[in-house]
Order: C-alpha cells, then sequence, then structure tokens
C-alpha cells in the first residue's frame, strides 16, 4: 500500500482551477519532486494535502484513510507535516521554542498539569525539548548552542529555512512536504540542503515530497519527477525521463507560435 | 555652490524650518492644555510650595521637550558627526520662544475676545494665571521670555553627557513622585506619629518644600551617578542568567512583593489602601486580558463583560435584594458559580468570533460588551439584575470562617505534592544522567514542601481563626489584602501557562494561525481556552468589585473599563506580566480607573484623555510597550545588528528583496 | 445488526471543534429562527388588529429611513477607509461628533442673530459648511498624527490607535466645551410640520433629511465613480504599490479619502442635530459603531453596500422593538406543528449526510442532526401556544444593532453586496 495515494485532486478558486483532478501517489521511503512553472499548482496541492483548504472532489488516502476534508491540525496529527514557500516561523518564539511547538500534537499535557507542574508534565516538557533539539541538530551546529534562545527573527534567510525543515521534522510526521527548501540559499547552501534532503530518507526514514524549482537539486534527490502545468499533471517519471519529456519542454519554455489555444 | 559643507556641520546654522514646526507646535500643544482647563485645575496642586504647581508644571515641560528635539542632531551615516555648541542652544531657544509666544498670543486674544461660550474653560482666571499675574500684555511678553529659556534649557541638554542628563531627569522624577504622594506619606507619617518629618517635607498639604525639593532632586541625581551601572548591571546579569534561574528568582522576588502585600496595608492608611486596591483589581483584569491579547493575540474590546458577569453573579448569589433568584450565599460559596459563570461567558462569546480575522473579532467582542451591560440593564430582565437601578446590598466577603480550613486543606495539597516530588526526585536520582536538569524534581525539593504542607497544617489547626478580615468597602485594608490574594493566584496561572504547551500553542498562534493550525494546534481549543481562562481571571475582578462596592449598576461596566485594561496591557508590554504589574502600578495608582480616584486626583476629568493619548503614543512609538517580557527586550538589540551586518551582504539584500516579494505575492 | 450496517463515522476533526461547528449552527439557525418569529408574528397581530396603527408603521418607516441614511453617511467614511487602508477608523465616531458641535456653535451664533428663523436656507447652509469643513480637517489631522507613521503595519496596531484617537477626541471635546449637552435652536416654523407626499403625511424635517443624505451619497458616488481623483482612489484601495508606479499620489489619496469620509460624517453631523436637537462629546460613539454595522451589513469597502446597509439597519432598528413584541403573538399549533416537521426533515437530511461519511460536511450534517432533532421536540412540545413577552423592548434597540452585527459577520461576513471599494468595472 503507498504511504499516499492522491486520485483526482481537484480545487477551483472562484474562475480559477488551481488544480484540475491531479493522481499521485507515493510509496514509504520514496523522495519525489513536484515542478512546474510558476503558477501551476504546486503550491495549492500542498495546501490541500496539509488540509488549509479542503478539497472539491478527490479522495486523499494517507495510510489508506481518506484525509480529505480534515482539519490541519487532525492531518498533522497523522503524519503528515510541511514547509513553507517563503517560510512562516514563528518569529517571536525562540529557536527551540518553534520546534517544541511543533511537537504539539504529540503531546497532552493541560492547563491543569502545567499549572501544578505535575511529574509527568515536567517529563513531558523535556522530554520534547530533549528531542527538539536533536533535531536541531540535524542541521549540524547552525542552530545549536546559543542559538536555542534566539527569536527565529534574528537568524539569517537560510537558517530560517533550515529551522522551518526541523519544525516540521520535529512534529515527527511520516510524510514531509518540502515547499522550495533551497529558494534563496547560495549555491553552497543549496549543496549542503540537497545532502540533507537525502540524509532526511536515509537516517531518519522520512517519506519526502519537494516542491524545486533548482533542477540540479530535482536531480540529485528525486526518485520520481512529477510534473504539473495548469493545475494537471502532464509528465512523471525519473528525471532523465521527464526532461526529455516535450510537453514538459513546452509547458516550460511556451507552445510554438499558432499552436496553443489559451 | 557645490563645494559647501554639508549643512549639518556648520557652527550656527539653524534648520529653520524644524524650528518654526517645532515652536508652532509647542506653541499649539500649550494652548490647547490651556484651552481645555488643565492649567488652571492643576494650579491647585502645588509641587514645589511656593514656585511651581502642577499647572505650571503641566506647560513646563513643553518648551523644554521640544527645545530638546528640535534641536537635536542626527549624525547621518558617512558624514561628520555634527558638532553640539550654541546651535543647539539657540534653536531650543527659539522653538522655545516661539512656543511661548504663541501661548501669550493665546492669552492676548482670548482675554480680548470672549469665547466662554464656546471654549467653556477659558477664563479671565486662566488668562491671569498664563499672565503669571500680571497685566496680559507683560504676561505676554514674559512667556516668550520664558519660553526661551525654557527651550533653551533644552538644547542645553545636549552639551551634557548621558550620565548628567539622566540623573537631572531622574532628579525630576523623584521630586514628582515625592510630591505626587504627598497625601500617602502624610498618611504614613500620621500613623507612625512622624508629623514633623512630614512638616520638614510638605508644606501643610501644599507641595514640597523648597528646601526638600532641592534635597530630593540632589539625592536622586547623585544617587543616579553613583548607581545607574550598577542596576543595570543586576539587570544585564539578571537576564544573562540561564532561563531556570531567572525564573526562579523571578518567583521569589514576586513572592517578596506578594508578602510585603499582604503584610504592609497596616502601615498604609487606608488612602493608599483604597489606592492600591483599585491597582490590585485592575492588574488582576490587566493579567487576565494579557492571556486573552498578550498570549494568545485576540483583540478583546469587550472584556469588560467578564467583568461584568462575576460581579453580577456574585451580586445575584450573595444580595438578599435580587427577587428571582436570591440564595444569599456568603462570598465564597459564590465564587465557584461564579468561575463557572465566567467560563459559559468566555465560551459564548468565544465561539462566534473563532473564526473571525482580528479586526472583526476586536469589533464583535465589543459588541458582546455592550450586550451584556443593555441586557443587565434592561427592564427585561429586571427580577434578576435589577435593571438601571443595579443591585444593592451585596454580601460581605468573610474568611474568617474559611481561613483556617483553606491553610489546611492547602497543607494536605502541599504534602501531598511534595510526596510526589521526593518520590519522583528519588526516580530520577536512580536513572542520573542528563535527566538530572535544574528544573526537575529533587527529594529534598519535595521534603521541603512537605515540610512546608505540615507547618501549613498546624498553624491552620492552633490559628483557625488567624485572619478574621470581614472584607467590605469600608475596610480598604483587608480588600487590598484579598485582592492581593487574587492577583497573586492570577499571576501563577499565566506565569506558569505561558512556558507550558498551552502557552507555547497561543504563542504560536498568535504569529501566524494558520502555520500554527497545520504544525497540529487546535486553533478552535486553543482560542476558547484562551477566552475562558481570560474569562475567569476577569470574573474574580468582578466579584472583588462587587464585594467591595456593595453595590453595582449597570452603568459601572461600560467599554471605558475595557479599553483602560487594554491600556494597561499595551503600556506594560503585551504577553509581559511584570509589564501589566508595572501597567497597573504606574497608570492605575497615578490616574486612577475609570471612576476610582489615582493620586493625582487633579487628573479625574483629563485621565480619559490622557488613556487616548497615551495608547495612541505607545502604538506609534513603542508597540511592544515599556517592559517586553525578559526575553524580546534582550534579543531586540542583537537583532538591531546581527540582521543590519546580514542585509549589508549581497545575499541578505537578495534575499530580502526576494521575501518581501513573495509577501507580496501572498497578500494578493 | 443497525450498528454493522452503519459505515464507521468519519470525523475531520476533533470533538470540541465540531461541537463548536454545532453551536454555531445552532445559533445561526435560533438568530433566523426568532428573527422570523417576530416577523411572522409581527404580522400576525397586525392582521389581528392588535399591532400599530398605520401611521405608527409609517412614521416608523420613515423614521428608520431617516435614521438609516444617517447611518449610511458615516458607514461611507468606515468603508472608504477600509477600502483603502485595510483597517476600522474606529475615530470616525467622533469625527461625526465633531462636526455635530461644530455646527451647534454656528447654528447657535446664527440664531441669535436672527438669522436662523429669517434665512434658514442660508443658515443651514452655512452650518452644513462648517460641520462638513470641521469634520475632514478632524479626519485628516487625525491620519496624519496617528496613521500615516503605521502604514504598513498590522492591522491591529492601527485599529488600536484609533480606539486611543476616539478617546483623545472625546476629551478633548469634553475639555473645550464641557460636557452637557448642546440643544440645536428650536427649527424654524415650516420644518416642524408634516406634509403630503405621495399621498403619504410625513415630517418634513424627516424628509428633508432623506433629501440631504440621499444628494450627499450621491455626491459622492459620482466623485468615486467618475472624477480623476475617484478613478485614483479605487487603484489605491485595489495595490497601492502599483497605483504608486503608475504616478498616484498615495499619500495624497489617502487624506482625500480621510477628507471626504469625514464630510460625510459632518453632514450626518448636522442632520442628526436637526433630528434629534441636541449634541455632546460622546454623541458620536454609538452611531459610530453602528454605521460600521452598517457598512460590514453592506459589504465592507463597497460605498453602495454602506448606504443599503444604513438605510436596512436604521430600518431594522426602528421596527425593532416592535417586531420584538411580535414575539408576544401565540404560536398556533399548527404553525408549531409545521416548524417541527421542519425540524425533523432537517435532522433526518444530517443523517443522510452523515451516512454519505464525507468528512467534509461532518460539521454540518451534525449540527443539523443535533438542531433539528432538539428542534423537533421543542416544536411539538413547548412551541404550541408559546409566546415570549418581552416588556420594555424599546430599551433593546441599541442591543438590536449589536445582534446585527454579530449576526451579519456569523452568517454572511462579507455583506449583502460583498467587500470592495467600487461596484463598476470590475471584472
Amino acid at each position: 500500500m503507498p504511504l499516499l495515494e492522491i486520485s483526482g485532486l481537484a480545487k477551483q478558486f472562484g474562475g480559477l482551477k488551481a488544480l484540475g483532478g491531479v493522481d499521485f501517489t507515493i510509496d514509504e521511503g520514496e523522495i519525489v519532486s513536484v515542478i512546474g512553472p510558476n503558477g501551476a499548482g504546486k503550491t495549492t496541492f500542498f495546501n490541500t494535502i496539509s488540509g488549509m483548504y479542503p478539497p472539491d472532489s478527490g479522495v486523499i488516502l494517507f495510510e489508506g484513510e481518506d484525509i480529505a476534508g480534515l482539519t490541519p491540525d487532525r492531518i498533522a496529527k497523522r503524519g503528515i507535516s510541511r514547509t513553507y514557500q517563503n517560510v512562516r516561523l514563528f518569529p517571536n518564539m525562540t529557536v527551540l521554542e518553534n520546534v517544541m511547538v511543533a511537537q504539539h500534537c504529540r503531546t497532552s499535557r493541560g492547563v491543569f498539569s502545567a499549572l501544578f507542574q505535575t511529574p509527568a508534565f515536567l517529563r513531558e516538557e523535556e522530554e520534547i525539548r530533549q528531542r527538539g533539539k536533536e533535531v536541531l541538530g540535524f542541521f549540524g551546529t547552525r542552530l545549536t548552542g546559543y542559538r536555542f534562545d534566539q527569536p527565529a527573527f534574528v537568524l539569517s534567510y537560510a537558517n530560517r529555512r533550515r529551522l522551518e525543515i526541523a519544525r516540521a521534522m520535529a512534529a515527527q510526521p511520516r510524510l514531509l512536504l518540502l515547499d522550495e527548501p533551497t529558494a534563496g540559499m547560495n549555491p553552497r547552501e543549496t549543496r549542503e540542503l540537497t545532502g540533507l534532503i537525502g540524509k532526511l530518507r536515509s537516517e531518519r526514514g522520512f517519506t519526502v515530497v519537494v516542491i524545486e524549482h533548482d533542477m540540479r537539486v530535482v536531480r540529485d534527490v528525486s526518485d520520481r519527477v512529477v510534473v504539473l502545468d495548469h493545475g494537471v499533471k502532464i509528465a512523471e517519471g525519473t528525471y532523465e525521463e521527464v526532461s526529455s519529456n516535450d510537453d514538459v519542454i513546452t509547458a516550460y519554455l511556451g507552445r510554438p507560435a499558432g499552436e496553443g489555444s489559451s | 555652490m557645490t563645494t559647501t559643507l554639508p549643512r549639518a556641520t556648520r557652527g550656527l546654522d539653524i534648520d529653520r524650518r524644524k524650528v518654526i514646526v517645532g515652536g508652532l507646535l509647542a506653541g499649539s500643544v500649550a494652548s490647547f492644555l490651556s484651552a481645555i482647563g488643565m492649567v488652571e485645575t492643576f494650579d491647585e496642586r502645588m509641587i514645589i510650595d511656593p514656585i511651581l504647581s502642577l499647572g505650571y508644571a503641566a506647560l513646563v515641560w513643553i518648551p523644554v521637550l521640544f527645545g530638546y528635539r528640535v534641536s537635536q542632531r542626527v549624525a547621518l551615516e558617512g558624514m561628520e558627526a555634527p558638532r553640539v555648541g550654541a546651535g543647539n542652544v539657540l534653536a531650543g531657544a527659539l522653538v522655545g520662544a516661539i512656543g511661548g509666544g504663541m501661548l501669550g498670543l493665546f492669552a492676548v486674544l482670548v482675554d480680548a475676545v470672549n469665547v466662554r461660550n464656546v471654549l467653556l474653560n477659558v477664563t479671565p482666571a486662566l488668562v491671569d494665571l498664563l499672565s503669571f499675574h500680571q497685566p496680559v500684555a507683560v504676561g505676554a511678553l514674559l512667556l516668550v521670555a520664558v519660553g526661551a529659556a525654557l527651550g533653551a534649557l533644552g538644547g542645553v541638554a545636549h552639551l551634557f553627557n548621558p550620565r548628567v542628563k539622566s540623573a537631572i531627569v531622574s532628579g525630576v522624577a523623584w521630586i514628582l513622585l515625592f510630591s505626587f504622594t504627598e497625601l500617602v506619606f502624610g498618611d504614613i507619617f500620621d500613623d507612625l506619629g512622624m508629623l514633623s518629618v512630614d512638616r520638614l517635607i510638605y508644606a501643610a498639604d501644599r507641595g514640597l518644600t523648597l528646601g526638600a525639593a532641592l534635597v530630593i532632586f540632589g539625592g536622586a541625581a547623585l544617587g543616579s551617578l553613583r548607581f545607574k551601572g550598577r542596576a543595570s548591571g543586576a539587570v544585564a546579569r539578571f537576564q544573562a542568567m540561564p532561563e531556570e534561574k531567572r525564573r526562579s528568582r523571578a518567583f521569589y522576588f514576586a513572592a517578596a512583593v506578594m508578602l510585603a502585600g499582604l503584610l504592609l496595608p497596616s502601615v498604609f492608611g487606608s488612602y493608599l489602601n483604597e489606592v492600591l486596591a483599585t491597582v490590585g483589581l485592575f492588574m488582576l483584569m490587566g493579567i487576565g486580558l494579557n492571556v486573552v491579547v498578550g498570549f494568545a493575540g485576540l483583540l478583546d474590546l469587550g472584556y469588560v463583560a467578564f467583568f461584568a458577569v462575576g460581579a453580577y453573579t456574585t451580586a445575584v448569589l450573595t444580595s438578599p435584594l435580587s427577587p428571582n433568584i436570591a440564595p444569599e450565599m456568603a462570598f465564597f460559596e459564590a465564587l465557584p458559580f461564579v468561575l463557572l459563570m465566567a467560563a459559559l461567558a468566555g465560551l459564548v462569546v468565544g465561539t462566534p468570533v473563532i473564526r473571525m480575522r482580528g479586526d472583526y473579532l476586536a469589533i464583535v467582542t465589543l459588541a458582546f460588551g455592550e450586550i451584556a451591560r443593555l441586557l443587565f440593564q434592561a427592564d427585561w430582565l429586571k427580577g434578576t439584575f435589577g435593571g438601571a437601578q443595579g443591585i444593592l446590598r451585596i454580601g460581605k466577603g468573610s474568611i474568617h470562617t474559611y481561613f483556617g480550613y483553606v491553610v489546611v486543606a492547602s497543607g494536605v495539597v502541599a504534602l501531598l505534592v511534595g510526596f510526589l516530588r521526593w518520590r519522583e526526585g528519588r526516580r530520577l536520582d536512580r536513572i542520573g544522567g542528563p535527566a538530572r536538569l535544574p528544573g526537575n524534581s529533587t527529594p529534598g525539593l519535595g521534603i521541603t514542601i512537605m515540610a512546608g504542607g505540615l507547618g501549613a497544617i498546624v498553624f491552620g489547626l492552633l490559628f483557625p481563626s488567624f485572619a478574621t478580615w470581614t472584607v467590605t468597602g469600608i475596610d480598604s485594608e483587608a480588600v487590598f489584602r484579598m485582592v492581593m490574594v487574587f492577583v497573586a493566584i492570577a499571576a501563577f496561572v499565566s506565569w506558569r501557562l505561558q512556558d507550558s504547551r498551552v502557552g507555547r500553542a497561543w504563542m504560536a498562534m498568535r504569529e501566524d494561525e494558520q502555520v500554527a493550525e497545520s504544525m497540529g494546534i487546535n486553533v478552535v481549543t486553543a482560542k476558547l481556552l484562551a477566552f475562558v481562562i481570560g474569562a475567569m481571571l476577569a470574573s474574580l475582578g468582578g466579584a472583588l468589585f462587587a464585594v467591595k462596592i456593595g453595590t453595582i449598576f449597570p452603568a459601572s461596566f461600560k467599554i471605558v473599563q475595557s479599553i483602560i485594561i487594554l491600556v494597561i496591557v499595551i503600556v506594560g508590554g503585551m504577553g509581559s506580566l511584570r509589564g501589566v504589574a508595572i501597567g497597573a502600578l504606574v497608570l492605575i495608582g497615578i490616574l486612577g480607573g475609570p471612576t476610582q480616584t489615582g493620586l493625582l486626583r487633579e487628573f479625574q476629568e483629563y485621565k480619559l484623555l490622557l488613556y487616548g493619548v497615551i495608547l495612541v503614543y505607545m502604538m506609534l512609538q513603542r508597540p511592544e510597550g515599556l517592559l517586553p517580557s525578559a526575553r524580546r527586550s534582550r534579543e531586540l538589540h542583537q537583532e538591531e545588528f546581527l540582521q543590519d551586518a546580514w542585509i549589508k551582504t549581497q545575499e541578505g539584500a537578495a534575499a530580502v528583496a526576494e521575501v518581501a516579494a513573495e509577501e507580496a505575492e501572498e497578500e494578493r | 445488526m443497525a450498528s454493522r450496517a452503519l459505515p464507521k463515522l468519519k470525523l475531520n476533526a476533533d470533538g470540541p471543534t465540531l461541537a463548536v461547528e454545532v453551536f454555531l449552527f445552532a445559533l445561526r439557525v435560533l438568530l433566523v429562527f426568532f428573527a422570523t418569529w417576530a416577523l411572522v408574528g409581527t404580522i400576525a397581530l397586525q392582521v389581528d388588529g392588535q399591532g400599530l396603527t398605520a401611521t405608527a408603521w409609517r412614521d416608523l418607516i420613515v423614521g428608520g429611513l431617516a435614521q438609516g441614511s444617517m447611518y449610511g453617511l458615516i458607514a461611507l467614511g468606515y468603508s472608504m477607509v477600509y477600502g483603502v487602508l485595510g483597517f476600522i477608523n474606529f475615530a470616525h465616531g467622533e469625527v461625526f461628533m465633531a462636526g455635530s458641535m461644530a455646527g451647534f456653535f454656528v447654528a447657535d451664533g446664527l440664531f441669535n442673530s436672527g438669522m436662523w428663523e429669517n434665512a434658514f436656507p442660508l443658515a443651514f447652509a452655512i452650518v452644513l459648511l462648517t460641520a462638513t469643513v470641521t469634520s475632514a480637517l478632524v479626519a485628516v489631522i487625525i491620519e496624519r498624527v496617528a496613521y500615516r507613521p503605521l502604514r504598513g503595519a498590522p492591522r491591529l496596531i492601527p485599529l488600536i490607535t484609533s480606539i486611543g484617537m476616539s478617546f483623545f477626541v472625546q476629551y478633548a471635546v469634553k475639555g473645550l466645551v464641557g460636557d452637557g449637552f448642546k440643544n440645536y435652536p428650536q427649527l424654524p416654523a415650516g420644518l416642524q410640520d408634516r406634509i403630503g407626499l405621495f399621498g403619504l403625511d410625513i415630517e418634513v424635517i424627516k424628509f428633508f433629511v432623506i433629501v440631504t443624505a440621499v444628494v450627499s451619497m450621491f455626491a459622492l458616488w459620482l466623485f468615486v465613480e467618475r472624477s480623476r481623483t475617484g478613478r485614483a482612489m479605487r487603484a489605491v484601495a485595489e495595490d497601492k504599490e502599483i497605483a504608486a508606479l503608475m504616478g498616484i499620489d498615495v499619500n495624497r489619496i489617502i487624506v482625500t479619502t480621510f477628507a471626504v469620509g469625514g464630510a460625510m460624517a459632518g453632514v450626518a453631523g448636522v442632520l442628526w442635530a436637526m433630528l434629534f436637537r441636541k449634541v455632546y462629546f460622546l454623541t458620536g460613539f454609538l452611531p459610530g459603531i453602528k454605521a460600521f454595522t452598517a457598512a460590514v451589513l453592506g459589504g465592507i469597502g463597497n460605498l453602495v453596500g454602506a448606504m443599503l446597509g444604513g438605510v436596512t439597519l436604521g430600518l431594522i432598528e426602528t421596527s425593532g422593538p416592535t417586531m420584538l413584541n411580535g414575539l408576544a403573538w401565540e404560536v398556533p399549533t399548527v404553525v408549531a406543528f409545521a416548524v417541527a416537521a421542519l425540524a425533523v426533515a432537517t435532522a433526518v437530511v444530517g443523517v443522510i449526510r452523515l451516512r454519505k461519511s464525507d468528512p467534509r460536511t461532518v460539521g454540518s450534517a451534525l449540527g443539523m442532526l443535533v438542531v433539528g432533532a432538539a428542534g423537533a421536540i421543542w416544536g411539538f412540545v413547548v412551541l404550541p401556544g408559546a409566546q415570549v413577552v418581552i416588556p420594555g423592548t424599546s430599551q433593546l434597540k441599541d442591543m438590536i444593532a449589536f445582534v446585527v452585527l454579530i449576526g451579519v459577520l456569523m452568517i454572511r461576513p462579507i455583506g449583502l453586496l460583498g467587500e470592495r471599494l467600487a461596484v463598476e468595472e470590475r471584472g
């Protein structure tokens, strides 16, 4: 059974058809890239999977159960977490708090135990603190040590991207959705992150869907590439297959004159 | 032409436009304060006996401040820092002179033309005051001269080094403080039988004596010069402490304040107790609103509704005069029901607004606040709530029958908690290693808590009538003590919640609701929880208010209350507990609540005006508040240079531009 | 057997969230239900001959139109500022009050000089001019001092600032002119009469108010739709950066927006004073909030919506207390059973939807089930012969406006006509 199996996913905003019946599957332990020109519906694809808005129609089976229409917190709890194209951290919370709050759905202590600081509460706090530090350690020393107690907004742009990934990891998902993780990074940082995406699978056992514009990254990390254009899947396959596909080339470079209608 | 130096570096050159605008602004502010009657009203109150009344003080600061600000020179990057000198003084003096001239003109004009039909407060007495009891023409010239002198003083301030400047400021502040607290110290000295000291400092209820003022100024200024560095050093050291240690220090400090709050009222005298009880009441509600606005980021403008629910539930349950339901409970029996009703009210108000965006939420909560008042006022529900006449004879809050039991009961709880801590500590000791962290339980901690519990039980059994307070509005000492207890509870609740799973969820929701939701936070329950806890804390305030006054009317629950509580939270710094505490102390203590007076009774007329000004000023200048939470203030400075240094790199600039572009796109 | 036949229920959210959804559903149904009951009851009582006389109704409606057209005028200011800057200018009610107050002093002066009686049209024009200019000035000054430095801040910041500003203006006015009521001079004889118009006999002053308001609104509409500045204003409302790139002076347009909105509030201020003949420093608070309600009701940012919302709110408010008396109508058994049957049907639909087990509709399906079941029981048991007698309904007038505000935001937050600054030329 695939980890995530999507069929006929459609979403429309007013008159704009953002997704027009997309099918998609990913198996446990795969890394799949989603590519496509601007406005192809990639981010909408992530938004509907993560429950930010419910799809108009279609089925999203995660571990065999339909999650279409669930609230985002429920989906996160089931094991899908994501990052955002335009880094959305909790800027005034510290680095450590950012990864601690992501474990919200894995913890359960409520008001009472917080008021009286019951042993169970303290133990849980300690656990999520340790796990948070451990997750931040995934990026070497960049987000550790004195960084723990810095608010997220003081971080550099690249570190913010890293923290966002760490935050998604901290939620202990089975499926990670990374929306343009290397955007705005310099070549060296991009190379480093490319390696880390591989490690997300090999060391941490995450299944990863990644939206990416940088074709070298796509080539290096993905088992499979899915191409979206105008809300429709136009190609799927290995990097080599996709990169030589005519439809894909047309989508990126435009149709020859006289052929296209809209 | 092209070879001239940049203007700012030349000696006596003055920015004419800035000076004129500054002077006119100063003049307008001064004329406005005079026209609304502030100067005249405040003149009753002396600050330093023969020479300075509060009325003049209300004007004196204007030329000084404007003179200071206008003559300030901005050091532009890449340019030679402008030299400070005679130019500053001259600019300041000119600003002051223009301002004074404008005020003088105002005096002359209103003297010549009778405008009392329109401007009620422009009286001959005001003109007399403005012209220093001289003929008005002479007075106007005097105003120019005095304005120039004060403006020059503002300009001269630039010549002093910062330490001297802050010494002067603190000297002035201490003079004001001593003068404002005249009645308080009068009471205390009276109690202590030290009237002679009182006479030495204060000129028979007419402000400080000149000598005392000089001594205070000198002492404060010297103290500032001597200790300034140390105080900030201590603060820095405190902030540099590790989180755990800082928290425990803060806790001990808060405990010490609370203890003082319990013991000191007997010394304070009724006047100060009355003022402080009001302060405590608003502190309590400020802490509650801080949970809703500061922690969870929900701008609740109808917070007064929960206050009203608390007060009315107390009144209905304890007063014999509410016809439909009059169980005539004792205050503490009614309290659980008060909390329950408040929680329900929190749910009712909170539910419809869950999915509304921030500004609509604010207006809808405001609407709920008004609806609550209108319902309490309506004839429709008169049988229960007494309509416009309100409810009289609210039961006293008496503790004498309960307090012993309360102490014993809390002792038992402490025993239990201590035991659990002890066991947990033993367990952790066995495991050892990295699990052993400062916040964890230790066997010692458990034993300490158990000992405390045992002590409490013994004490409670030996002295069951330790505290025989019967809290009514008349006994301000007891009211204040009880308010302190409730404030302590509220502070404890919000302090514990802030750094817990719940608190972090609120914080995340405040920062970015959508992301919080997709990180697994259930925003529905988080928001409702914030509303419910905020409502319960406010209802405690309402219950105390009802007992304190003994009679409640719907008119006590206007939106003004909500706004004043909001001002407290914002001035202190949203999300910051000590900010709320200081905010309530300063604002309510000095200016007073919506109907209650503070230390400065003269402000009664003008305090809502001031609250408005303060709110606007804070939003424009310091939206983070005066005392933002320790963490934020600590790192705001780091951000300034780290971030700037980073943006200056090309890579940083590119990234910033990209983020900006993306945000713009996102917005659309 | 039966339990095995049911598919496993899939919930899209946890218990509390669903409970909240059910509660909200119930709240909406209750709002609609009681509104319908009040309406039907009022009509039924009317038919029974227990209602108001035709004259009373006519006065209510004319009063509502007059009141509503003033709300509409004030609402325009909220709507325009919201359209252009995207925040609620809480101090707008005070702008209205300032105009009314300034108008008073001029009117009083003119009355003392005899001009008010002798040359009323001229006097009125002077008063109107003073009020509009004052209001526009106050609005512009507020913008300059308090809002301009906050461009681009999160939208709650200017909202809080405007609350502060509102307090400041209220108490500054109190400090300047005192806290007593200022009574506008007696209207000249002609305006106090009633006239026959379109076969109706109505108060001249109300007619006058409505006409002035409509003319002002029309002028504003022309300004926004037809003038260059108006076009620029719409462009700024759409996108400030792009408008700036196209050579529009955004700050000037924003100042104009405040000035025009303020002027409209000033007109409303004079009309208000004509009708109620008194003004004091807190006069602006309630009309301010109600006008905001009107703006939301019509669709905030939408000028035609603001006017429509104003009139609707005015009508609801003036006839509301009478409508509440309609709840005193004893519900006949037949009607009660019909309601109950409807409730049963709702519950059935709820069950069907639940069985479809689509997590997207589970909240509303549960709501239908719960509300339907409760409604059915209530309809059969309690409702026949039920009546709600509310004494002193006129005291609840202000409350009706607030309930409308909450109701609109719960049921249709974009308002009657949707949110945008201008209606035409979009697509």
